[in-house]
């Protein structure tokens, strides 16, 4: 059997199982699917967040504690590698003074997962149409988490210097720059993949932060993952 | 043994050292793993920096090549150290006239510029649970050689930021403007390949616009593939 065949068409060729030449075009390239749009094509890739009209979620109303996280996405402690490959957070209530927001890894490298004891869970679905196979991750809000160290994480984004009114006042009009959450005023997009390649494995997780000193503030996420077994390691 | 096996799951197929056909999937196409995907699924891939509660690091006082602020520096011999992404967060403005640079030094002598001190920053392995660590050097507070112009090419400067960025123009005294770049009034969403999806049965991308009073107007612009469903 040859081991490459010209194909102009995107039909399939054979099921799972057969031996098959791969495709390539007419002039001799070998045509590639990219890894996370073959995940997908096998429901194995979800999106987490909230829906338009859902209740938007308090972040922590005092001073930042590790242990009260707003969002998080969490590997869970066996049997799944959790890739996340994009992050989107949008402020949608400004709460009080002194807002500040936090994206972190959180891993322990120790096979010592660090525990979630209580949170509800995100609406998470398949990013492929008509797929109900489940998410593994921990897609969760208003979450408490066990206690870790500074040696147990690394910030991958964060926005301490935002006015107290930037909803209110610096975004709809006072002609004013403003410290933003990148340049929307309000939202900031972590394209994760492919610059920062992370695999939550073992309780590894991504931690999402909101912190006002007064009144709270509130956050729409975007999580977007895939998942593999984590048998592949 | 064939060369390529249609497969349409992504579970393990063999141990390492075993002989097995590569994956095509149904429609003939060769799944490619990016290679730093690959990297990090090995434990080869490393996230350094601060964590929240860290205690930020001090610059320096006045530019001087032998002393960093913060540095990645390969080992002399071992591994090849393939930096990946840099994010720089001022959270303290300090005095006037504040520069930043980030330079690529290399001797280009197979004679390393000297690494005197440092102190070690936080570093994880991007794999979760993964015990291997890094190789490299990833240190702040730094003291090297003395480096020369032939010896470095700057990647990235911020040279002209105000004095007060943080406690005042970050907060509120500039103007904002439309540029082509900070678009006020566009987004642009990259699905691709960020966020994969695949509208089927009924899947839908949606926008919505509601305005009170005279209607707001948008010009879209949405791109697409399709793909025959039998692939699935």
């Amino acid at each position: 059997m040859a081991e490459f065949i010209v194909r102009n068409t995107s039909g399939k060729v054979a099921d799972a199982g057969v031996a098959k030449e791969a495709s390539i075009t007419k002039f001799g390239d070998l045509i590639t699917i990219p890894w996370q749009y073959n995940l997908l094509m096998q429901g194995k890739v979800f999106m987490g967040g909230m829906g338009i009209e859902a209740t938007d979620i308090d972040g922590q109303d005092d001073t930042y504690a590790e242990e009260e996280v707003t969002h998080c996405l969490k590997a869970p402690d066996s049997g799944t590698v959790v890739i996340p490959l994009y992050v989107r957070v949008q402020l949608t209530t400004e709460g009080g003074a002194a807002p500040d927001f936090y994206l972190t890894y959180v891993n322990t490298n120790l096979n010592t997962p660090i525990a979630i004891s209580a949170g509800t869970a995100n609406t998470v679905i398949n990013c492929l149409g008509g797929q109900h196979t489940a998410n593994a991750a921990l897609c969760y809000y208003t979450v408490t988490s066990g206690t870790y160290t500074s040696a147990q994480n690394v910030v991958l984004w964060q926005a301490k210097d935002v006015p107290d009114n930037l909803l209110s006042v610096e975004a709809i009009g006072t002609g004013t720059p403003v410290e933003t959450m990148d340049n929307s005023m309000s939202a900031v997009t972590i394209p994760l993949f492919p610059h920062i390649p992370i695999g939550l494995a073992k309780g590894a997780a991504l931690y999402l932060y909101a912190s006002t000193a007064t009144s709270d503030s509130k956050l729409r996420p975007t999580f977007v993952w895939a998942e593999l077994p984590d048998t592949i390691l | 043994m064939a060369i390529f096996e249609v497969r349409n799951t992504s579970a393990k197929i063999g141990d390492a050292g075993a002989s097995v056909a590569a994956s095509i999937t149904k429609f003939g196409d060769v799944p490619v793993m990016d290679w730093q995907y690959n990297l990090m699924l090995q434990g080869r891939v490393f996230i350094g920096g601060e964590g929240i509660e860290a205690t930020d690091v001090d610059g320096e006082a006045a530019l001087d090549d032998t002393t960093p602020t913060w540095l990645l520096r390969a080992p002399d011999s071992g591994v090849i150290v393939v930096p990946l992404y840099v994010r720089l967060q001022l959270t303290s403005e300090g005095g006037a006239a504040p520069d930043a640079y980030l330079t690529l030094i290399n001797s280009n002598l197979d004679d390393p510029i000297v690494y005197t001190s440092g102190t070690a920053g936080t570093v994880l392995n991007a794999l979760g649970g993964q015990s291997r660590t890094n190789q490299a050097k990833f240190v702040n507070t730094v003291t090297i050689a003395a480096v020369t112009d032939a010896q470095n090419a700057v990647i990235w400067q911020a040279k002209d930021i105000p004095d007060n960025l943080l406690s005042a123009e970050a907060v509120g005294t500039g103007t904002p403007v439309e540029t082509l770049s900070n678009s006020m009034s566009a987004v642009s969403i990259p699905l691709f390949p960020h966020i994969p999806i695949a509208l089927t049965k009924g899947g839908m991308l949606a926008f919505y616009t509601a305005t009170g009073t005279s209607d707001s107007k948008y010009r879209p612009t949405f791109v697409w593939a399709e793909i025959p469903d039998d692939i699935l």
